[in-house]
């Protein structure tokens, strides 16, 4: 009989040189060689200390993880709060989700992984239930402003438009046109106007589509300004209509050589 | 007018495809014997040292490429080069591993953020997963590591034996290039 196991476990500080990261591949790593060889799947959720593991496998395979797991010296706090048996399997494998970083797919995942667990769950303690609220609710600020509803033709007009991360290459194809727009948005709150005036682009629908495409997998957040407008960007300078820093010419011949090799995404201009 | 020679630094752990990328990009550069010559051809040996190789896009304007390899112990071969590079890529082979150390390192070493050095991370031999969920759990780590140095950098799939995927990341890189110029403006608008 296959069993379902959710724990909740402290990631402790490490007392050797080793970072927090390196702390938690240290974990992950363990864990999923001990689970391939022994046919256990789920997901290895990880918030900043806190780690919550999902189980899926045969229930004596798993008392053997749950061992393991209280024996760990990385680890501290270890509570079970979910323990069920089921008739088939969620996870098809073991995988590790990084929470921190708060990317889209990762909320949609985590969306998943909720409902699946969240009616078995018991906690026993305080600290379990905010354990279990910061891996399933750490909300981050940039994604808690609504994004625009259903933009029409030329939607982007008047929005603010930031991005917190790069969309991964599974998610998006990057082209130079993509690319340059989100260097520009990542880290950054930028006016749609201002994108306009810089013209990085022929016309305004290649921009809107690049946006379009971005919005498409939730890699941009795109609000509405409020009418008194603190940010910078809104003042525009009409000087900058020159290319980059002096590499033009060599970023001329690039593309030129490029485009004949005539590789599909090359740009002419 | 002046000569215009550009540097990209192609950084990557033993068998990231390094010495396979710059043949494929030096293979296609129209002066190919002068080209050819001095790329090492390293089939399935461990290159020792740096490989070069050169796309000459004009008579005065050339592309160096340089491959050194991803240990710190190869620090100094990684500061030779480092001055003044048009573009940093750093190539991670999908593989089992979940080696982020090394990543640190270089990224650490290079210091692409503060050095204005615009950065790929060229994710190589990912058509060997087996599924696109084993890529993608590789992606998680990889920002991981990235995010744990405070870098925003894209991920790309890359096959560096293919001359279109390796001339892609030539074109992302002028592309980043040209709107870290415009990043750069603007932010000197402000202060
Ligand atoms: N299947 C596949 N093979 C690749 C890929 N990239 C490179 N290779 C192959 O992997 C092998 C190793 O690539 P190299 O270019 O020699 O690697 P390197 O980075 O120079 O390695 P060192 O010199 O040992 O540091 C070569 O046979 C390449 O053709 C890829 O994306 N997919
Ligand atoms: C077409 C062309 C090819 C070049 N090839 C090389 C080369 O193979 N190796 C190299 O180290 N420098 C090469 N250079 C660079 C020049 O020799 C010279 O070092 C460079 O233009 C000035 O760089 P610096 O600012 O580092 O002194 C080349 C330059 C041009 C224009
Ligand atoms: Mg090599």
């Amino acid at each position: 009989m296959d069993k379902r196991i959710a724990c909740l476990c402290t990631i402790k500080p490490s007392d050797t040189n080793t970072s927090h990261s390196e702390q938690v591949f240290s974990i992950f790593d363990s864990a999923r060689i001990h689970n391939k060889e022994n046919g256990i799947v789920g997901a290895f959720l990880v918030a900043d200390d806190t780690l919550m593991q999902i189980l899926e496998g045969e229930s004596s395979a798993l008392a053997n993880v749950l061992y393991r797991v209280n024996r760990d010296p990385r680890i501290a706090d270890v509570s079970v709060i979910v323990n069920i048996n089921i008739e088939k399997r969620a996870f098809s494998r073991w995988s590790l989700k990084l929470l921190s970083e708060q990317c889209a797919p990762h909320v949609e995942y985590l969306q998943k992984v909720h409902q699946l667990i969240h009616e078995d769950a018991s906690f026993t303690s305080n600290l379990d239930t905010i354990r279990y609220h910061k891996i399933f609710f750490h909300t981050d600020n940039t994604r808690s402003t609504a994004p625009l509803e259903n933009t029409e033709k030329s939607g982007f007009e008047g929005t603010l438009l930031s991005m917190t991360s790069w969309p991964r290459p599974t998610q998006l194809r990057l082209t130079a046109e993509l690319m340059k727009v989100c260097q520009l948005l990542i880290g950054h709150t930028v006016e749609y106007q201002r994108l306009v005036t810089l013209a990085i682009f022929n016309s305004r629908g290649e921009l809107d589509s690049c946006l379009e495409k971005l919005q498409e997998v939730n890699a941009v957040s795109v609000i509405k300004a409020k009418e008194p407008n603190n940010l910078h960007s809104i003042e525009t300078h009409q000087k900058r209509k020159q290319t980059s820093t002096g590499g033009s010419r060599f970023s001329q011949a690039l593309k030129q050589f490029i485009s004949g090799q005539g590789i599909k995404g090359g740009h002419r201009q | 007018m002046t000569k215009i020679y550009q540097k990209l630094a192609i950084v990557g752990e033993v068998g990231a495809g390094k010495t396979q990328f710059i043949r494929t990009i030096s293979e296609i550069s129209p002066f190919a014997t002068e080209a050819k010559s001095s790329v090492d051809i390293g089939k399935e040996f461990t290159t020792v040292g740096i490989d070069y190789g050169r796309l000459t896009l004009s008579e005065d304007i050339a592309l160096g490429l340089y491959g050194l390899p991803g240990q710190k112990r190869f620090q100094l071969l990684w500061d030779m080069v480092k001055k003044g590079l048009w573009g940093l890529l750093v190539l991670v082979k999908f593989n089992d591993e979940l080696n982020v150390k090394a990543l640190d390192d270089v990224l650490d070493h290079f210091d692409p953020t503060k050095n204005q050095i615009p950065l790929v991370i060229g994710l190589t031999h990912s058509d060997l997963a087996d599924t696109a969920g084993d890529v993608d759990l590789f992606i998680d780590v990889v920002n991981y590591a990235l995010d744990q140095n405070n870098i925003h950098a894209p991920i790309v799939s890359l096959d560096p034996r293919e001359v279109e995927s390796s001339l892609m990341i030539l074109q992302l890189f002028d592309a980043l290039d040209h709107s870290m110029g415009i990043a750069m403006e603007e932010h000197r608008s402000v202060v």
